[in-house]
C-alpha cells in the first residue's frame, strides 16, 4: 500500500471517504477519543478492520487490509497523518508475515501490534511532553506556539507543573475556514495558569523578537526531517529563521512518514493549482490544512528516544525498517 | 610497465578510456569488466601457481595499467574491490575452467545487479513516486546514463514535460544526451553553463543530476560544472535530485575538489580556445595558443568537482529515496548487506 501513487486532486471517480464504512469509522473513533492523535485513531481504525475481516486466507486479508487503508488515504485533512498510519500498518503486516498457516494466530499478533501502539500513544506523548519540559522550556522563557497541538500543549502544562515561569504567544491559526484552533490553546493554557497571549497571524513579525524559541507539534515528519503541520507553520518557520530563533518540533516516532516533498506542493492533494484566481472567496477553503517545513528551518526534533537533528529522521527510519 | 604483460583488450581499452571514447561512471566499470571477462577466459594458471593467487596479480596488473590511461573512477573502483573479492575466496580445488566460468559469471551479475537492475529500479522509483510531474521543466547538466534513462523513460509514460540541456567546454557531454532525448522526441532546450544564472522561459522547476561518487558526507562528485548547477538551482530553489546507483556511494571524504581531482589535458582548453573566430581586424590569436611559451601561464582542466550536501535535495538510489545527510548511513547499510550475500 505505501507503493501506490497519490491520487491527485482532480480525482472524482474515488468515493468521498467519509461516506465509506472505513471512513465512517475513523471519523467515530475520533469522536470517541479525541485525545488521540490522527495516526493512532487510524491505526486503530485499521486495527478494527482485521476484526471484522472475513479473509479467510492471509493474502485476502493484506489486500482487504490494503483496500482500506487506500480508501483512508482518501481523506485530505490530516492526509500525512493517516499515510504514516498506513505505513506503519502495513509493516505490522510485513512483520507478521512468518505465520502463512495460521491465520488467526497471524491476526492476533497484528492487532496485539496495533493495539500496543494505541495503548502506550498517551505514554509516549506524555514522555516527548516530559523531556520538552525539561530540556527545552526554561525559567523566563516566552514560547511561540501555533495552533492547537496536543503534545505542545502537554508539555507546556507539565512545565507549569515543574514550576517553570514562562509565557506563552499562541498564534491563532487562522486557516480561512472554521475556527481558529489557537483559542483552544489559550483556554486550556489560561486554565493551568500560564501567562497566555493570544495574538492574530499576521502580529508574527511583530513578536518575533520577543520569542525565545518556538514550539510546534507535527502532523507528519518526512524522511529528510521536514515537517508538515497545520497551515502556517512554514510561515513561522520562515520568520524564526530570519529572526536566528530556535524552532522545535515535537513528534511521537509514529508519525515519521516515508514520504520525501522536493517542494511546497509535492505532497498528496497539495496542487499549485488550488490557489484559485478565479475571484470566488471559496477559494481558501480549497488550499490544504497543512504546510511543508523544510529540514534547514528545523532546529531540534523531539521524539520519545530524545532530541535529534532533522538530519538523523532518515537514519532512524531506516533503523526501524530492521 | 612491460606492455607486452597486457592482455590485447585491456590496451585497446585503456586507448578508448584515454581518449573519451568511454566516459561516465557506468560506461567504464561495464566496458572494464567486459574486457577482464575475456582476460579470465583467454588466463591460464602457470605450473606451481594456485588460481586464486596468481589471477589476482594478474587483475592488479591490468588495473594498474587502466590507471595510467585514465584515473579509476569510483564505480570502477567498486567493480576491482568485487572482483578481487570474488577471487580470493575461490576454493584452491576448483578446477581453473570451472573457477573462470564462475567469475565471468559473477561480473556479469555485477553489471546486471549494481547498473543495469539498479537503474531501472531507480527510474522505477521516480517516477512511481511521482517526482516528475506534468509541465515539469527539468535542468541537467552534461551526460549521464541514468538521468537519460530516467528522462526516456518519464517520456514514455507520456509525461508532458521539458529538459534543459546544460553544458560545457571542453568536452561538451551534454551534446550526447541531447541527441538521445531529441532522437526520442522530447522537447528540450541547449544552453551554456554560462546561461544557467539566465534560465527564466522557461524557468526549471527541478534540476536531475547524475554522480560519480556519493561521499560519506552527501556530498556529490560529478563532472566539474554540476556544483555550479547545484549552487544556482539552490539559489533559485528548485530542488535538486542526484540518481546515484548504490555502488558509487563510498565512505570518502573530500572536503573540496581539490583533494582529489583529476586533471585533463590542458591542450583541450587550448585547442578549444584557438578556434575562436578572429576579428575582423585580423590577427587576433588566443593568448592560449602559445601558452606553452608563456612562463606565468599555467592551464587548468578538473574534470571533477564537489557539489556540496546542502546544496542536494534529494538522492535516489536503487535503495530509495535518500537525503544527503544519511548517505553515510545507507553506505554502511549496503556494506553488510553485501557482506551477507
Amino acid at each position: 500500500m505505501s507503493s501506490s501513487t497519490p491520487p491527485s486532486a482532480t480525482t472524482t471517480s474515488r468515493p468521498a471517504p467519509e461516506t465509506t464504512p472505513v471512513g465512517r469509522a475513523l471519523q467515530r473513533i475520533q469522536r470517541e477519543h479525541p485525545n488521540l492523535s490522527t495516526t493512532v485513531a487510524a491505526i486503530k481504525t485499521l486495527t478494527e478492520c482485521i476484526q471484522i475481516s472475513k479473509a479467510a486466507t492471509l493474502s485476502e486479508l493484506i489486500k482487504d487490509l490494503e483496500a482500506q487503508a487506500d480508501i483512508l488515504k482518501l481523506f485530505r485533512h490530516q492526509n500525512v497523518a493517516i499515510v504514516a498510519a498506513c505505513d506503519l500498518f502495513s509493516r505490522f503486516l510485513r512483520d507478521s508475515h512468518h505465520d502463512v498457516f495460521n491465520l488467526d494466530a497471524t491476526k492476533e499478533r497484528i492487532i496485539a501490534a496495533g493495539n500496543d501502539l494505541v495503548d502506550k500513544s498517551d505514554e509516549t506523548r506524555a514522555a516527548i511532553a516530559r523531556h520538552a519540559a525539561k530540556h527545552i522550556i526554561q525559567e523566563d522563557d516566552v514560547v511561540l506556539v501555533h495552533s492547537y497541538s496536543r503534545v505542545v500543549v502537554r508539555a507546556l502544562i507539565h512545565a507549569r507543573r515543574e514550576n517553570t515561569r514562562f509565557k506563552v504567544i499562541i498564534c491563532e491559526g487562522h486557516a480561512g475556514r472554521g475556527r481558529a484552533l489557537g483559542h483552544a490553546t489559550a483556554a486550556e493554557l489560561r486554565a493551568h495558569g500560564i501567562p497566555t497571549a493570544l495574538i492574530p497571524d499576521t502580529a508574527l513579525g511583530y513578536v518575533i523578537d520577543t520569542v525565545s524559541f518556538i514550539l510546534v507539534g507535527a502532523e507528519g515528519v518526512v524522511q529528510n526531517g521536514g515537517l508538515v503541520n497545520g497551515l502556517g507553520t512554514f510561515t513561522i518557520a520562515l520568520v524564526a529563521k530570519s529572526a536566528s530563533k530556535p524552532f522545535y518540533v515535537m513528534a511521537e516516532s509514529y508519525k515519521f512518514v516515508k514520504l520525501f516533498p522536493l517542494t511546497q506542493y509535492d505532497l498528496p492533494f497539495h496542487d499549485p493549482a488550488l490557489i484559485d484566481v478565479s475571484g470566488s472567496d471559496a477559494s481558501s477553503s480549497r488550499l490544504p490544512g497543512a504546510d511543508y517545513t523544510p529540514p534547514p528551518f528545523i532546529t531540534l526534533i523531539v521524539t520519545e528516544y530524545g532530541a535529534f537533528s532533522p538530519g538523523r529522521v532518515a537514519d532512524v527510519m531506516i533503523a526501524m525498517t530492521h | 610497465m612491460k606492455w607486452t604483460t597486457i592482455h590485447p583488450a585491456v590496451l585497446n581499452l585503456g586507448l578508448q578510456y584515454a581518449e573519451w571514447g568511454i566516459a561516465g561512471g557506468n560506461a567504464r566499470c561495464t566496458a572494464m569488466l567486459n574486457t577482464f571477462a575475456r582476460v579470465i577466459a583467454d588466463y591460464t594458471t602457470p605450473p606451481h601457481q594456485t588460481l586464486s593467487r596468481h589471477l589476482t596479480s594478474v587483475v592488479s596488473r591490468h588495473v594498474d595499467f587502466l590507471n595510467t590511461t585514465r584515473a579509476l573512477s569510483t564505480s570502477m573502483k567498486a567493480a576491482v574491490r568485487f572482483l578481487k573479492h570474488e577471487i580470493s575466496v575461490l576454493s584452491p580445488d576448483l578446477p581453473d575452467e570451472d573457477a573462470k566460468a564462475g567469475l565471468i559469471a559473477q561480473m556479469r551479475s555485477f553489471v546486471e545487479a549494481k547498473i543495469d537492475f539498479a537503474d531501472k529500479a531507480i527510474v522505477k522509483e521516480t517516477l512511481d513516486k511521482g517526482k516528475i510531474r506534468p509541465g515539469d521543466v527539468i535542468l541537467t547538466y552534461g551526460f549521464s546514463s541514468v538521468v537519460n534513462k530516467l528522462l526516456l523513460k518519464a517520456h514514455a509514460r507520456k509525461i508532458p514535460f521539458r529538459v534543459v540541456v546544460a553544458d560545457a567546454r571542453p568536452k561538451f557531454e551534454g551534446q550526447r544526451l541531447l541527441a538521445s532525448l531529441v532522437a526520442a522526441g522530447i522537447p528540450c532546450s541547449y544552453c551554456l553553463l554560462t546561461a544557467v544564472p539566465s534560465l527564466t522561459a522557461p524557468r526549471p522547476t527541478k534540476v536531475i543530476l547524475g554522480a560519480s561518487a556519493v561521499l560519506a558526507n552527501g556530498s556529490i562528485m560529478s563532472r566539474a560544472g554540476t556544483a555550479s548547477v547545484a549552487l544556482l538551482a539552490r539559489m533559485a530553489r528548485a530542488p535538486v535530485i542526484v540518481c546515484a546507483e548504490n555502488y558509487k556511494f563510498t565512505e570518502t571524504l573530500r572536503l573540496d575538489a581539490f583533494v582529489w581531482n583529476e586533471l585533463g589535458d590542458s591542450e583541450e582548453l587550448s585547442a578549444a580556445a584557438a578556434t575562436m573566430p578572429v576579428t575582423s581586424t585580423g590577427g587576433h590569436v588566443s593568448v592560449l595558443h602559445n601558452w606553452r611559451d608563456i612562463a606565468s601561464l599555467k592551464l587548468l582542466n578538473l574534470h571533477y568537482d564537489i557539489t556540496p550536501a546542502e546544496d542536494v535535495t534529494l538522492i535516489i538510489s536503487e535503495s530509495g529515496f535518500i537525503p544527503p545527510s544519511s548517505a553515510y548511513m545507507v553506505f554502511k547499510e549496503i556494506e553488510q548487506n553485501v557482506s551477507l550475500a
